[in-house]
């Protein structure tokens, strides 16, 4: 009876709404119309019609966008694999022990509190060939200085941080996932002779397997949107665009060079990629956990 | 409890092999800002030339060429380590000031130039001597002299908060401003939408929870060129309320999801109390609501905000003047200017990690509770 009358709905309802409809759901929709048209200049209005022609363009006439386009890509097994599958058995390592579990969650956490930038400063500093502290080390060794961000290893380098980031992110989602699975369960097991890699391959894992699922799908989703750290490290995507991500590109290509429509060509990519990774990540975890 | 090795079977894992591989992990994420900070108390030079050296009561010389050819903790008669001020003559060897104006020998007197100057021989000129204040850290020599270095210096920080350039303090008055408005917009907004469609039957809601879970999907990309040209025309841009509004936009589907959730599995009990006691439903929510989800509101604006302090692209696109930059903003800005002034960005670096890591401190607990309780049940 208190929420039969609906008037207040609309007091509740309309700020909220109407500022994520004109921020979010309205931009979104236009954006998707911008893409498709030819726009000159930051503020200038859909001229030509073009269909898709923006989206042919990335895909077969722009060898800087398949380079941004690989180096995202290739950020979603290397995030899997570094940040999920090094958080999961860190997560395994810090249940099993009983002191410190409390120090090393503050710590492995740590870094994702701190900003991109300020850690992409950090990097640059690291990875300066003057008297960067990987050179000065180099030195130290008595071995050559080393260009790390060349053609060849710049990719490389600015990948190391950003997985490095947010290792601790999946850490202490998975570390809560391992904690809350019930003793008894641990007990039976050893009791029916189970122990070691065969106890984590067939009780916690299968049991982690929800907890898995929302990690991957949060890791993929996030390699797409890797932003930060790049557009501090190596600018423009230094060396030769050979470093840029979809995320840099969009930026670049939308507020740098202005070619507005395609900047927004290029970020309905990300959204479809996005979606895609998701939506394969969630099917391939549920088939692998049915064969389990 | 029984202990949960890892081990006993193909693979054996010691405790003390586990430990050591934790450890190590603990030290890549300690050890870079460790670095960052012990290198923020020194020169560039000094950076540049040996960053592993602790930045602490050490004195820095380097020979004509500019070249740093000796390190070492000075001490002076007594064995302490530590100078007021300390002169250094033009071969870099340490006069104590007692030395030199030590009264017994002064060498403008009648009776020293007499002597002649060979019996004077660490008596130079002021010209040629170069010293360090070491407890105001500034230098007391000629500045344009490249002789001396000593650490810990403030010089950096100085640097950092002074400049006009960067003007570290100013960024860090935008970003309290612009995340602290955002903050409690996104969680009174937040609680008002998730209040709403917890509690009311109506059309549309369930419309309405697909739309929330569709923008969870949004990246800021696929936002921003039509987000710039609206605040733009409404001449918002280069104002800290356009990425205000822009922020609060974003962040209210993730909030409200957090805070729908909450609010959910209170107990309906309690309004209806409220109700029959003649209270209005702003009344309940004011008084009743709001009060009982402290606990995801704390979670909801934790993460509005460490999110929003540190969000670049939207402070990259919809701000230009660099008196309304938050830090994050002018941590680039000043990284593209001053790139090589290694100290200085080392200070920079310290100073907006700082007050992030006092916050995570503080409220850790809160952190990952918050973070685990959404990703466990989602």
């Amino acid at each position: 009876m208190l929420y039969r009358d609906r008037r207040p709905l609309l007091v509740f309802l309309l700020l909220p709404l109407l500022l994520m409809a004109v921020f979010l759901y309205y931009p979104f929709v236009v954006n998707i119309y911008n893409s498709l048209f030819d726009i000159k200049g930051l503020i200038g209005k859909p001229g030509e019609f073009l269909g898709l022609g923006n989206f042919s363009t990335f895909f077969t006439r722009d060898p800087v966008a398949m380079r941004a386009l690989r180096n995202s890509a290739l950020m979603m097994p290397l995030s899997l694999v570094f940040q999920v599958g090094l958080g999961l058995v860190l997560a395994l390592m810090v249940d099993s022990v009983r002191r410190g579990q409390q120090f090393f969650r503050i710590v492995f956490f740590f870094p994702i509190v701190i900003s991109a930038t300020a850690i992409g400063l950090m990097f640059s500093l690291f990875y300066s060939y003057e008297g960067g502290m990987l050179n000065q080390l180099m030195v130290l060794m008595g071995r050559d200085k080393v260009l790390w961000l060349s053609k060849e290893r710049a990719y490389t380098m600015l990948v190391i941080p950003v997985l490095w980031q947010y290792v601790g992110f999946y850490f202490v989602i998975l570390l809560a996932g391992v904690n809350a699975i019930p003793d008894e369960i641990f007990e039976s097991a050893a009791m029916d002779g189970a122990a070691g890699l065969r106890r984590i391959w067939y009780i916690t894992l299968p049991l982690l397997r929800d907890v898995l699922i929302t990690c991957a799908t949060l890791a993929v989703t996030g390699a797409i949107k890797v932003f930060d750290l790049p557009s501090v490290i190596a600018r423009n995507g230094a060396p030769n665009g050979l470093t840029h991500f979809l995320g840099t590109y969009m930026h670049n290509q939308a507020f740098v060079a202005q070619n507005v429509d395609y900047g927004s060509a290029i970020s309905i990519i990300i959204v479809l990629l996005g979606v895609l990774a998701a939506g394969l990540m969630t099917a391939l975890m549920r088939r692998g956990g049915e064969a389990l | 409890m029984m202990s949960r090795v890892i081990g006993r079977g193909p693979v054996v894992l010691t405790r003390t092999v586990i430990y050591a591989l934790l450890v190590l992990w603990a030290s890549t994420t300690i050890f870079p800002f460790a670095w960052v900070l012990n290198n923020s108390f020194k020169d560039t030079s000094l950076v540049v030339g040996d960053s592993f050296s602790p930045a602490f009561e050490q004195v820095y010389r380097r020979d004509r060429n500019g070249v740093i050819v000796r390190q070492e903790v000075l001490k002076d008669d007594f064995g302490r380590e530590r100078y007021d001020r300390m002169l250094f003559d033009e071969e870099g060897n340490p006069v104590l000031e007692k030395e030199q104006g030590s009264g017994e020998l002064d060498p403008e007197s009648p009776f020293a130039q007499l002597m002649g100057q060979s019996s004077f021989e660490r008596s130079r000129p002021d010209s040629e001597l170069q010293a360090y204040d070491t407890l105001k850290g500034s230098r007391v020599y000629d500045s344009a002299s490249p002789a001396v270095r000593l650490s810990p210096i403030w010089d950096n920080y100085r640097e950092a908060f002074t400049n006009p350039n960067v003007n570290i303090l100013r960024g860090y008055r935008n970003s309290l401003v612009l995340s602290g408005s955002v903050t409690l917009g996104v969680m009174l907004l937040s609680a008002m939408m998730a209040y709403a469609m917890t509690r009311y039957v109506f059309k549309g809601k369930k419309v309405l929870r697909s739309l929330l879970v569709a923008a969870l999907m949004f990246p800021a990309f696929s936002t921003i060129v039509p987000v710039y040209r609206m605040i733009s025309s409404a001449g918002l841009f280069d104002t800290l309320q356009g990425v205000a509004l822009v922020q609060v936009a974003g962040n209210l589907a993730f909030a409200t999801t957090v805070m729908a959730g909450f609010i959910s599995s209170l107990p309906y009990e309690l309004e209806e109390a409220a109700f029959i006691d003649g209270a209005g439903v702003f009344r309940i929510f004011l008084r009743v609501i709001l009060p009982l989800s402290k606990s995801a509101l704390a979670t909801v604006g934790i993460f509005t905000f460490i999110w929003s302090y540190n969000d670049l692209f939207l402070q990259m696109v919809l701000l230009r003047s660099r008196a309304l930059m938050p830090v994050s903003a002018i941590l680039r800005e000043i990284s593209s200017q001053y790139g090589t002034d290694f100290g200085l960005m080392a200070a920079a670096v310290v100073v907006v990690v700082v007050p992030m890591l006092i916050v995570y401190i503080a409220l850790q607990q809160n952190i990952i509770k918050g973070l685990t309780a959404g990703a466990i049940k989602g």
